[in-house]
């Protein structure tokens, strides 16, 4: 078992098989660097519990596939970003800083899928992004492509 | 965790161009409206980089169909073709379900007006370079670069080859490419070809246009 110490000092066991999913922390392993608790100083345990989670689910990767559980691992995986924006970005800055690829590519698939064919007020709004670019600026970017901004795909709606 | 000082959103810029980079031009055209930082971020060449080469690995091949009087069917990476006003070009992606990348496009409007008896050539990067003549009735002839995915189309600047009076124009070629590697600097070099009247006696006239000093 390997522990791991959220920023706001609570203690998590793990399994070894599922933390090594981390390459910072495999490396750590190797180097024999993970004798004691591992600090996580940029991670809350919020949004540890919800990368354990996922780290469990996804122990036995391989196997799922001789076992065909990979449809339970999708369904795992569609239930699993269904979260708010800002737990969204909690777990994307976490899967980035411990190196978790499958979990980055996840979050961050889900984040461009809530935002494509959004509208520029939609984005602004979900994002909280104030809008620094001056009125004439912006229609300048709008003539550059006006087809850009036309069709009926896109969506002004907050959701 | 609210909005950062840098107006770009709640993360910073790298996770940013992981999260954007599997979006369509279309909706990153778009974007580059929500504020500086994102206008910044999406017209920066290390994010197009990233954004061609996450697409690029996905896709299949491109087939790009021209309807002149005889359909043809041409793999894009050959070369070729010759078009009326219309421009009944198609440009067909087998993997445009995603809805990523280069948008299937179909008489491409914006290319009007740049020329009749166009030729194609490409692409490279996903850009086109296409030669043709402004006037069905005189030779003017324009060159140009024509990106489908960002619907862009680049002229290039006139050149004037000084001739001597008794030669006539018979031929011209165009080539392009990228030079080095990787740079986004396009490079085309065009060779007109003049005769002297009974072909008997050729000269060949070249010229080369660089798109990072659009000269």
């Amino acid at each position: 078992m390997v522990k791991l110490k959220s920023n706001d000092d609570k203690e998590f066991e793990v399994e070894e098989a599922a933390v090594i999913q981390s390459e910072m922390i495999k490396n750590m392993i190797e180097d024999g660097c993970a004798t004691s608790v591992i600090p996580l100083p940029n991670i809350d345990s919020k949004t540890l519990i919800k990368v354990i989670e996922y780290l469990n689910k996804h122990i036995n990767m391989g196997k799922a596939a001789e076992t065909g559980e990979e449809d339970d691992l999708k369904e795992f995986d569609e239930q699993f970003v269904n979260m708010g924006w800002e737990e969204l970005f909690d777990v994307i800055m976490a899967a980035n800083y411990l190196n978790i690829h499958e979990l980055m590519e996840l979050c961050c698939q889900s984040a461009a899928d809530r935002l494509k064919n959004k509208s520029v007020r939609a984005v602004r709004e979900m994002l909280k992004i104030t809008n620094d670019l001056t009125e004439e600026e912006e229609q300048e970017i709008i003539n550059d492509a006006p087809w850009a901004f036309e069709g009926p795909e896109i969506d002004d709606t907050v959701n | 965790m609210g909005t950062s000082i840098d107006d770009g959103g709640p993360f910073p810029e790298d996770l940013r161009m992981d999260v954007l980079q599997s979006l369509s031009v279309k909706s990153l055209l778009r974007f580059k409206c929500i504020s500086k930082n994102w206008y910044n971020l999406i017209n920066c060449p290390v994010f197009v980089r990233k954004h061609f080469n996450y697409h690029g690995n996905k896709k299949r091949p491109k087939i790009l169909f021209h309807d002149y009087q005889i359909p043809l069917t041409i793999p894009v990476d050959d070369y070729y073709i010759a078009s009326y006003d219309s421009i009944p070009l198609t440009i067909i992606s087998e993997d445009d379900s995603g809805g990523g990348g280069t948008p299937l496009i179909e008489n491409p409007h914006h290319l009007r007006g740049f020329g009749v008896d166009m030729f194609f050539d490409g692409p490279v990067d996903g850009v086109f370079s296409f030669s043709g003549t402004r006037s069905t009735t005189e030779y003017d002839p324009c060159l140009g670069l024509w990106n489908p995915a960002t619907r862009v189309v680049t002229t290039l600047p006139p050149v004037h080859f000084k001739l001597q009076p008794f030669l006539e124009k018979t031929d011209d070629y165009f080539g392009f490419g990228f030079n080095p590697p990787f740079t986004s600097n396009y490079k085309v070099v065009w060779v007109h070809q003049f005769s002297y009247y009974d072909n008997m006696f050729h000269r060949s006239y070249g010229a080369v246009y660089s798109s990072s000093i659009n000269s």
